[in-house]
This record gives structure tokens, sequence and C-alpha cells, in this order.
């Protein structure tokens, strides 16, 4: 049901696989797909969420940070496997339990896993093939009904043994089970399997009696604790209980908490059932015997790891705060973290960040931290707000070189123009930009051809003429071995920008221009008409860069604008791999002061690297975004 | 009953190891014990570091994926030397911030290039080399450093001498278009020293150029063939 399983370091080692790929190629894609995913996820600050979806895949995760593990689980997305938080969770526990010593020592390998993994997996698996099959009486009342009655043999052991002989001798016990379920029924406060809460009331509905209202706190609730912990071992034993309603049930109603704490108790106790578990594991499988007492002991072994477990977290407290009292070493938790992220997030707002991604940065941090233990030097305070700024450094760090003027050079050689294209909302300064670009590219002695697109606004061809004889005027051909080095390209107002674009492009070939800056209308992200246009003008003409122009001024809109850009290149993109925004131009810096958030929502949303930060009204205000000291004035 | 005598013991024995370590860590801290003691294994993503580490440290060959964090641990040369050897990640997004860390004070750098996709990530992988020589912070305890070939148990994997002139005519581009960078957002801009001209003015760029003592050692290898290590060894065995 899994296709992949997998325990790694952060260092990038893998200490524990389960490949179950198809494809031929299995170990490469395995690489592909987990270094896919950390590289996108994990890297990107995108910790805040729980799973992603990658080419029919759908991957969910969890962090250890105190030993500086990830554990990852892939399936095909189809599947929607419910338990897989679950499932992570124990693996996680018992991963660590078992392999405490050799975690500690950083080992690399020794880590046979693989029993404890199929046991957790198996367990998982027969409770979503449960959750499956329960979940069809649902529909009507008839079927749930039909549930019910299978509900109480698993009740007690004894009622599950019995369930095994039903399938040798099936007339004569199942009237026996008819007798006893009635008999159970009764006697129980009622049937908890089922989860469709609304039948249960229905059922209720019908002979109300005040010790068996379903949802009468305390007492009732506390007599079927000792029923429902039967129920829990031979689920967890891998018998063919109906365990997956029963775990649901332990969903709906309220006492929730409650609930888990019991199932947590109950673990402790798994162990003393084994000998039921096994009639029902042999029955089940047909593996020979040794097989079974080599897996019985093994499943020995995980249980008491369990009730160690359970024991260990009633004792660590009070040895804990010894422990921390002495030397001031502490275990990173949500609750202790919540504070000091709530002061962070609000300090990001401050700063201009949107709101939004505030929360989902504190969020990722959170994950990033949790369970992570101190050192003796370490405080809680500085640790996070650390955590947090080298997060914010690495949205601001590019995920690729980028270095315009070689792939101008590249492109030169492969005797083609580069091309640029800057889009934007209205207003925010793109033709200004642009032609600071072109100024800054002519200084390094490239030739520029502006191509006039933004056939929409009045007068915004004859303010990049005026730019074009300002920008000859400073580097006139005299100084440039007599080349003309920015030429405009315009075909006036209202014909079609893509067209323009690409005769542009054609003319610079023709021409031997090195470099073709596209200037686009502005439009708002919500213009359909035009957005379909932009698109329309970056599939036709491909260029080696799509810039989108932002106002460091922007607040939470930043979000809205870059999505909708970005969802536009998608939907109208004929590709697989639509050209989306490939980098920033993050305008009006000058503006600002110390509120210099847009830069981490741009970046954020986009994953893309802001390219060129614009700081003022003349040519020479063009700078390189200086991540540290972008950061250090937002954590101030 | 024991229970409870261990409750008791446990946390008194874990003062005293606790109180030792902190000794052992303020030492460290005051005397700076870990300094010029460290060989750091850089490279772009995917070109065997983890691997390479794994092998050196701990003579073993892990699966591995991309990295998120270094990996530290000690080998100890021919020399009976004791060495700090860290993988630093080489993703983009994360391998400049853990450089940093561990830029002042390093012994050696070894730069793992991977011999078989070299042609495909050269300017990647010179912009990451440019950037380490660049560096004065990182130059500034004049590290030695070795090219590191890897994955010539490949077929196709590019030679040290291919791989060497590659480097240098991608430098040679490079060192143009770096000076002619825009300035930063901070300040008047000279305080970014990856600006710094590599080699030799109106000449290309060789690695002799570079003044240093011991040249640049460039040399092949493999972190999967059995002793394909060797010529790295030899040039830790070397510090
Ligand atoms: N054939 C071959 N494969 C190698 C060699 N060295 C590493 N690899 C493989 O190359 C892939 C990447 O190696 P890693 O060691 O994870 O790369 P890395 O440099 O640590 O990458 P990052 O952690 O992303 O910086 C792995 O699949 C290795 O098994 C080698 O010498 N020969
Ligand atoms: N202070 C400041 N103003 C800018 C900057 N960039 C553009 N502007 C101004 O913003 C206004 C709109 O610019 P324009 O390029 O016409 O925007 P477009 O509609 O996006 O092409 C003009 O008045 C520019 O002078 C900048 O970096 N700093
Ligand atoms: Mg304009
Ligand atoms: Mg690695």
């Amino acid at each position: 049901m899994l296709d992949i399983f997998s325990i790694f370091t952060k260092g990038g080692i893998v200490l524990f696989c389960f490949n179950n790929l198809s494809n031929a190629n299995h170990t490469t894609q395995f690489a592909t797909i987990v270094n896919n995913f950390v590289k996108t996820v994990l890297l990107q600050e995108r910790t805040d969420k729980q799973a992603l979806e990658h080419q029919g895949l759908r991957l969910q995760y969890k962090l250890d940070n105190e030993f500086e593990l990830v554990f990852i689980v892939a399936y095909q997305k189809f599947l929607q496997l419910s338990y897989v938080d679950k499932f992570l969770d124990d693996i996680q526990l018992e991963f660590r339990d078992k392999f405490l010593n050799q975690l500690q020592n950083r080992a690399l390998s020794g880590f046979d896993f693989q029993k404890e993994f199929q046991f957790i997996l198996k367990d998982v698996e027969e409770r979503t093939k449960e959750e499956t099959k329960s979940s069809r009486p649902m529909k009507s009342y008839k079927e749930s009904e039909k549930a019910k009655q299978k509900a109480p043999l698993v009740m007690t052991v004894k009622a599950a043994k019995e369930l095994e002989q039903q399938k040798k001798l099936e007339e004569e016990t199942a009237r026996k089970i008819e007798e006893q379920k009635k008999e159970l029924q009764q006697q129980a406060a009622e049937p908890e399997e089922d989860m469709v809460v609304k039948n249960r009331k229905k059922l209720f509905a019908g002979k109300v009696s005040k010790e068996k209202q379903p949802k009468s706190p305390k007492q009732p609730e506390k007599s079927k604790k000792s029923k429902e912990k039967r129920v829990w071992d031979v689920a967890y034993g891998g018998a063919n209980a109906n365990g997956g309603g029963e775990l649901d049930y332990s969903k709906d109603i309220p006492e929730d908490l409650e609930d888990r704490r019991a199932e947590n108790y109950d673990r402790s106790y798994v162990g003393t059932m084994s000998g039921n578990l096994k009639g029902l594991e042999v029955a089940d499988s047909s593996d020979d015997d040794e097989d079974n007492i080599a897996d019985e002991e093994f499943e020995e072994a995980i249980r008491e790891r369990r009730a160690e477990r359970e024991n260990v977290k009633q004792s660590s407290k009070s040895l804990f705060s010894i422990f921390s009292g002495l030397v001031g070493s502490k275990t990173l938790t949500r609750a202790t973290m919540q504070p000091h992220l709530e002061k962070l997030k609000e300090l990001m707002m401050s700063k201009n960040v949107a709101a939004d991604i505030s929360e989902k940065l504190c969020e990722s941090v959170a994950v990033k931290l949790d369970g992570k233990v101190l050192g003796t030097f370490e405080g809680l305070a500085s640790t996070i707000k650390t955590t947090l700024s080298d997060a914010l450094v690495q949205i601001l760090s590019p995920k690729r070189r980028i270095d315009i003027l070689r792939d101008v050079f590249e492109a030169k050689r492969a005797a083609r123009p580069y091309v640029m294209a800057f889009c934007g909302v209205n207003g925010v300064g793109k033709s200004t930009n642009l032609a600071k670009i072109c100024f800054w590219l002519i200084e390094n002695n490239v030739r520029v051809l502006i191509a006039a697109c933004d056939t929409f606004r009045a007068g915004a061809v004859e303010q990049l003429r005026t730019h074009t004889k300002h920008l000859n005027a400073l580097h006139p051909p005299e100084k440039h071995d007599g080349r003309q080095m920015v030429q405009l390209y315009e075909k006036g107002y209202g014909k079609d920008a893509a067209g323009i674009a690409m005769e542009a492009i054609h003319y610079a070939q023709e021409a031997r221009i090195d470099v073709v800056l596209v200037d686009t209308a502005g439009r708002m992200q919500d213009n359909e008409p035009l957005m379909r246009a932009l698109a329309k003008l970056i599939v036709v003409n491909e260029p080696d860069l799509v810039l989108f122009v932002g106002e460091a001024l922007v607040g939470n809109e930043a979000v809205d604008q870059l999505v909708k850009f970005n969802q536009a290149l998608a939907d109208n993109s004929t590709t697989e791999n639509p050209h989306l925004i490939d980098g920033i131009v993050l305008t009006k810096f000058d503006t600002i002061d110390d509120k210099v958030g847009a830069a981490i929502s741009m970046s954020y949303i986009t994953g893309q690297p802001i390219v060129f930060v614009g700081t003022g009204q003349t040519y020479s205000d063009l700078r390189n975004l200086d991540a540290k000291a972008v950061i250090s004035t937002l954590m101030k | 009953m024991e229970g409870l005598e261990m409750e008791t013991v446990l946390p008194i024995v874990i003062a005293v190891v606790l109180g030792l370590l902190t000794l052992i860590i303020l030492k460290k801290l005051i005397f700076g014990g870990s300094k010029g003691n460290q060989v750091l294994l850089t490279g772009l993503s995917g070109s065997g570091k983890t691997l390479f580490w794994s092998k050196l440290v701990h003579d073993e060959s892990p699966v591995t994926v991309t990295s998120q964090k270094e990996n530290r641990g000690s080998y100890t040369n021919s020399r009976n030397k004791v060495l700090d050897i860290v993988d630093i990640p080489g993703f983009d997004k994360v391998r400049y911030t853990v450089l940093n860390k561990y830029r002042t004070g390093c012994k050696a750098i070894i730069f793992v290039i991977d011999a078989v996709s070299l042609q495909k990530d050269i300017r990647d992988a010179a912009e990451y080399l440019y950037n380490i020589l660049a560096d004065d912070e990182l130059q500034r305890s004049r590290p030695k450093l070795q090219i590191f070939c890897n994955k010539q148990d490949i077929g196709g994997a590019k030679s040290p001498r291919a791989v060497q002139t590659l480097l240098e005519k991608e430098i040679t581009i490079l060192r143009e278009t770096r000076a002619s960078r825009l300035i930063g957002t901070s300040d008047s801009g000279d305080s970014s020293n990856n600006n710094s001209f590599l080699g030799i003015v109106g000449k290309d760029f060789e690695f002799s150029d570079l003044g240093k003592k011991q040249g640049i050692d460039f040399v092949e290898g493999s972190a999967v063939d059995e002793g394909g290590l060797n010529s790295a060894k030899a040039f830790i065995d070397s510090l």
C-alpha cells in the first residue's frame, strides 16, 4: 500500500528504506522523489505543510528534531490513507526506542527495522481496510445494523475466538454468537463499534434510558473502557477484528483525549494477551511455525518497549525537572515556544510581511524545533529567533545560480538574444526599472532592444522612447565602437503584445542585439482576459527570464498578486512544465524604511529570488538584495 | 524500591557527567580547541560529499539523499593527527549559511565534483568554487585546496586535467561578469568580498596564478570504488 517509507538523517544519510515502487529504476526514482521533497519542502521553509503531492504520489513526513531525523511516507494519492499520521507517530516512537543507543552515537548503520516496520505497517493497513469496510454501512441503516452485530464479537477475546470457529462451524456458532451478541448488547453501555453517530442516536432514540445515553458524562464512559481496551488489544495483534471502527469511534466521541490515554494504558498490557493473539495470527496467515515463534518474540519485544515508553513518560517528568534545574537544558515543546512565536509573528507583520506568511513561517519553525533538546548555553528565545532568521535567510537565498550577465554571454555564443519579460500590476515601476536594468546592461557593454509591448496605457510608448533617448545620450555610439547601444521596438497602441514581442525578438536576432527587454502593460491579477494575454505572450515567446515587478510597499496584497499571476501562467500553458515567474524585481525600496517584509512575502510565495531591487528614480538606483541586511532589519 | 534508588542516583550521575562536559565545552570555547583542524567537504548538491564523508569517517556506504545539515566526524590521519571532517550541504539555499559557520580557521577544503555531469553543471560548480576562492574570511587561514573529481567509476567521467581546463575557462568568464555585479542594498557595496578578482588581469585565469604555495591539487577518485578515496586520504595525510 505504501510506495516508499524511509528514515533518513538531516545530514542526508538513509538509515532505513522500504521501497515498493514498481518502476524498474526504483532506486533512482526513490532518490529523485526524496531529494525533490527535501529541496522543495524542508529546505524552502514549507514545513508548515504536512503533506505534498508529487506526480501522483502523496508524501507525508515527520521530523524528529532531537536526533535530527526525517520519517517519510509516499503512497498513491488516490488511496487517501487516513492513518499515516498515526503510523508515523508509532514508527517514530518505536524507532527511537529500539535504536536509542545508535542514535545517540550517531551511527550510520545497524538499523534493522524491517520487522517492526512490517508489523506496524500491517497494523495500519488492517485498520485502513476496516475503515473502508465500516465506512460503507454509513449509507443505510440496515447495513449499519449488520456491522453492529459483528462488533460485539470482538469486544471480548473469547468472542473473537468464536469468530474463528464460526468460519469452520458456521451454523452452530452463529447461533451462539447471536445469543452472545444480545447479551453483550444489553450489558455494554452500547455498541461502540459504529462510527456513525447519527445512527447511534437513532438507535437510542428508541430506548432512551438514563444510563444508556451515549454522551452521558464520566461514569458510563468509564465502565466502557475496560471493554474498549480488549478490543484494542485484539486489533493491535493484527487480528481480523473490527479495530478500524473502534479507533474511529474514539475520534468521534468528545472525550477524545480520555480515550487516547486509555489506549496508551492498554498498550502496556498488550503483551499479556499474546496467547490469544497467536491463535488468531496462525489462522490468519499461512506462515510456518518457526516464523510465528520468532514473530511472537519480536512482537513481545515491541510491546515491552511500548510499555516501557509509558513508564518512562511518567517518571521522566520528575527526573527531567531535576535535570533541567541543574543545567538548564530543556526540550522545546509547542507550548513553551508559542508565546515566543507569537511575538515573532507580530514582529514580522509589523515589518510588512504578509500575515498569512508570518503565520506559516512561525508554524514551520515550530515544526522544525518541536522536540529539540537545547544545550546548556542555548536560550529558548534566542534559539527560536536564530532559527527563524536562518529560515528567512534561506528564503531569500536563491535556489539556483543567478548571473544574468553570464547567461547573456552564453546566449550570445549561441547567436540568439537573451529575452527578459517584465510583468506586474499597474504603476509598480515596470518601465522605470526596465530602463535601469537597461542602463546596467549597457554599462557592461551589452546591446539592448526594448520591446514596447505596453500597447494599452496612453503614453507608455513615449515613456520608453524618452528613456531610450536618454540612455543613448549617456552611452553614445562613439564610446561603443560606433554601435548604438539601445534601440526601441515599437508598433504603437492597440496591437497584440505577444506579436510585437515576437517581431522584436526576430529583429534582435537579425541585428545581433544581445538582450531583449519586453515591457508589458500593467494588469490587475483579477482581470482574466489581460492575464490570459500575458500568459500567451510568455508561452509564445519563451523568454529566458520572466520577472515579476512588485512594490516593496505592498503588504498582504502581495500574496494574492503573485499567486494569481503564477496561476494564470500555469493555467494557460500547454506544456507539462509551465514557465512561471523566475524572479522578482522589488521596486521603491527607498520608500519603506524598515518595513522590508515584502521581500520575504514575494520570495516565499514564488520560491524565486529577488533579482533586482529598485531604490530610487535615477538610472543608477538599482541594487542586489542584501539578504543578511534585510533580515537583520526585519528582526530588529 | 530499586526504582526509587535509581531515581535519586541517576540525576547525580548525570549532573556530574554534564558538569564535566560543561568544562570541556568551556575549554573549547576559551582555547578554541576545534580551530585549525577542520577539513571542509564542499561542492554542488549530488556531487557525492555525504557518501565520501561516510566512507572516510565511518567506513560505510549508506544510501544518501540531499543533505539539509552538515555531517561532522573525526578522522585520524597517518600522522596521528585528528581532523574534523565537515560535509557541507550543497543545495544553493543552505550552502553559504553552513559554510559561514566553519569558514574561520579551516585547515583544508576538498571541493568534490561530479565528474560525470560537470559539462552540464560547469557554471554552477565554477561559481561555487569562485566564491570559495574569493572569500577573504575563508582564505584568511590559507586552507589547502583539493579538487576531487568524483565518480570515476562511471564511464564518461571527466579526467582531472579536463576538469581543470573547464573550470579555468569558466572562471575566466565569471570574473568578468562578477566585476559587473550590482552592489548590495545595504550600503556602499564595498563590503561584499566576493567580488575580488581572481588570477592575473589581462591573462586567462589559471589555478597556478592563485599564488597558493602548494598549488591546487586536482585528483580523481570515487566514493564507491574500493580505494577510491586514496587520493583524498593522501591529501589529508599531508595536513
Ligand atoms: N557511481 C558513483 N556514485 C556516487 C559516487 N559518489 C556519490 N555517488 C552517488 O551520488 C549521489 C549523491 O551523493 P551524496 O553523497 O548524497 O551527494 P552530496 O554531495 O552529499 O549532495 P548534497 O547533500 O545534496 O550536497 C548518491 O546517490 C551517491 O550514491 C561515486 O563515486 N560513484
Ligand atoms: N521611489 C521610487 N520610485 C520608483 C521606483 N521605481 C519606479 N518608481 C516610480 O513609480 C512610478 C511608476 O513607474 P512606471 O515605471 O511608469 O510603472 P509601470 O506602470 O509599472 O510601468 C514612477 O513615478 C516611477 O518614478 C523606485 O525604485 N523608487
Ligand atoms: Mg509602464
Ligand atoms: Mg549530502
